[in-house]
């Protein structure tokens, strides 16, 4: 999908109000009804259904209070490497990252390392996901895939069918923590109220 | 550097162990008649693995019959008949080994080098068959296998570099498996992270050996300390056998699925345990309760 500021023309800066005014301007312009003949009107179809996912999607992301790391991250360049990504273009966007090695920032990093994974070079994606963490430990898109890859560092393996049989012992501690955690938690609640 | 993708042989029921080593048999006659005798002394863990993967995508028939063999000359075993769907794997042993000979004709100086120079004039025949029917393999093993000597003799410092020729013939091996794209896709990702754990496995296996006659290995080049780099080394297995399990968990199989998940989920993450060597050293036992 392309990004959806361009396709409702208003700078990702833009407060929800003036992203709502473009919307409804929009929606008017293209509004099937007001087209005169029948070609005219799939264009307008195409285009509406074009803008309501914009629209959606902007919400959705503003919402969830992710924006900042999807689209308008801090420069555009990420932004671009990111699609590249998405779509499979790993070269161009490996390229992309080469040329602002200066950069290394935590996003850099984040990029590098998810390059790196989908090649298969589980060491060095390792590292650069440890950077990035340590950059910026505040992100969870950065945690996450850190986690993941630390887990399979410790011998987890998907869809593994013997993977609760072998470590009986340990899974049950692990739940009893938890329980011990929750009622902890939960007795500290009850305080406050 | 071949048998490291093999069964755990402790948890298998009985009669999916009659099915592998009925492909094991059948894969170890068909090399013979298809490409000559020699050809049945190379047979390895690995492409059983890789024809019953195959097989699990293309099942056409699969006769099973009892019958004698040179090893076992007494007692019949289980051997699958059909030639069709032996095949593929067959080729890729009779590539992959072809170029393992000419790998060692490479280290190796003159005079020692004389036995694989001869034995490669036995396989040359055989190879060049091969390779006529499978010419996207064939290219890219000698592609990477060129590739794989220059990293060597560069002692490059990168791990994950020196594991990518690797990895990349087995992606290669294994993306030819299937005709569909999408399956095409997690086929390769599934081979190239089999082919880095080969690697790095070979190397964990090595390590003192190759200390000792200051042979290339990676991971002594980026610690001097060997049980360090066995740490290191297993923390990268771990990763590369993590990310095969999501792409193996990802393809359309259902057929022999008990078989390959008790290799992929078992039977490559205690490697360490088939190791004969450090099973002396440790007397452990193969099963843990």
């Amino acid at each position: 999908m392309k990004d959806p500021y361009i396709i409702l023309g208003v700078s990702p800066n833009a407060t929800d109000e003036e992203v709502k005014a473009a919307y409804r301007k929009l929606s008017q312009q293209y509004h099937p009804d007001r087209q005169q003949d029948s070609v005219m009107e799939d264009i307008a179809n195409e285009k509406m259904s074009e803008i309501n996912a914009a629209y959606d999607k902007i919400m959705d992301m503003r919402r969830n209070g992710n924006s900042q790391n999807m689209y308008t991250s801090s420069n555009n360049l990420y932004s671009e490497i990111r699609s590249k990504i998405e779509h499979g273009n790993y070269t161009a966007a490996d390229e992309m990252l080469e040329r602002n090695r200066n950069d290394g920032n935590a996003e850099w990093n984040f990029l590098k390392g998810t390059i790196c994974l989908s090649r298969g070079w589980m060491n060095d994606a390792y590292s650069y996901f440890e950077k990035a963490v340590r950059l910026e430990p505040s992100n969870r898109e950065y945690q996450m895939a850190f986690s993941q890859l630390n887990n399979r560092r410790n011998g987890q393996m998907q869809g593994n069918p013997y993977a609760n049989s072998n470590n009986n012992s340990a899974n049950t501690l692990n739940t009893l923590c938890n329980i011990c955690q929750c009622l902890i938690c939960a007795d500290c609640l009850c305080d406050c109220i | 550097m071949f048998g490291y993708i093999r069964p755990f042989k402790p948890h298998m029921r009985h009669y999916e162990y009659e099915i592998y080593n009925s492909f094991y048999c059948g894969l170890c006659k068909n090399l013979g008649k298809k490409y000559g005798q020699i050809f049945r002394l190379t047979l390895s863990y690995d492409f059983t693995f890789l024809c019953l993967l195959y097989n699990a995508y293309h099942s056409k028939c699969n006769t099973v019959r009892r019958k004698r063999c040179i090893v076992h000359p007494i007692k019949k075993k289980n051997c699958l008949c059909c030639t069709d769907n032996l095949d593929y794997a067959s080729a890729a042993a009779v590539i992959s080994v072809y170029h393992k000979i000419c790998d060692e004709i490479l280290d190796k100086s003159f005079i020692p080098s004389m036995f694989f120079r001869f034995v490669r004039h036995i396989m040359k025949k055989s190879y060049i068959k091969a390779a006529a029917e499978y010419p996207e393999i064939a290219s890219e093993t000698e592609y990477y296998m060129k590739v794989q000597a220059d990293i060597e003799k560069d002692k490059c410092k990168s791990v994950d570099r020196a594991c990518d020729p690797t990895a990349r013939i087995m992606s290669a091996i294994a993306e030819n498996i299937s005709d569909n794209e999408a399956d095409r896709k997690n086929l390769a990702g599934f081979g190239y992270h089999l082919g880095r754990f080969i690697y790095l496995a070979d190397a964990y296996d090595d390590i003192q050996k190759d200390k000792k006659h200051e042979n290339y290995n990676p991971l002594l080049l980026n610690f001097q300390n060997i049980s360090d780099a066995k740490e290191f080394a297993m923390q990268n297995i771990n990763m590369s056998l993590g990310q095969a399990a999501e792409y193996y968990s990802k393809l359309n199989i259902t057929k022999f699925r008990d078989i390959l998940d008790n290799v992929v989920y078992l039977g490559l993450p205690k490697f360490r345990l088939m190791n004969k060597k450090e099973l002396r050293q440790n007397k452990k036992k193969i099963i843990e309760i």
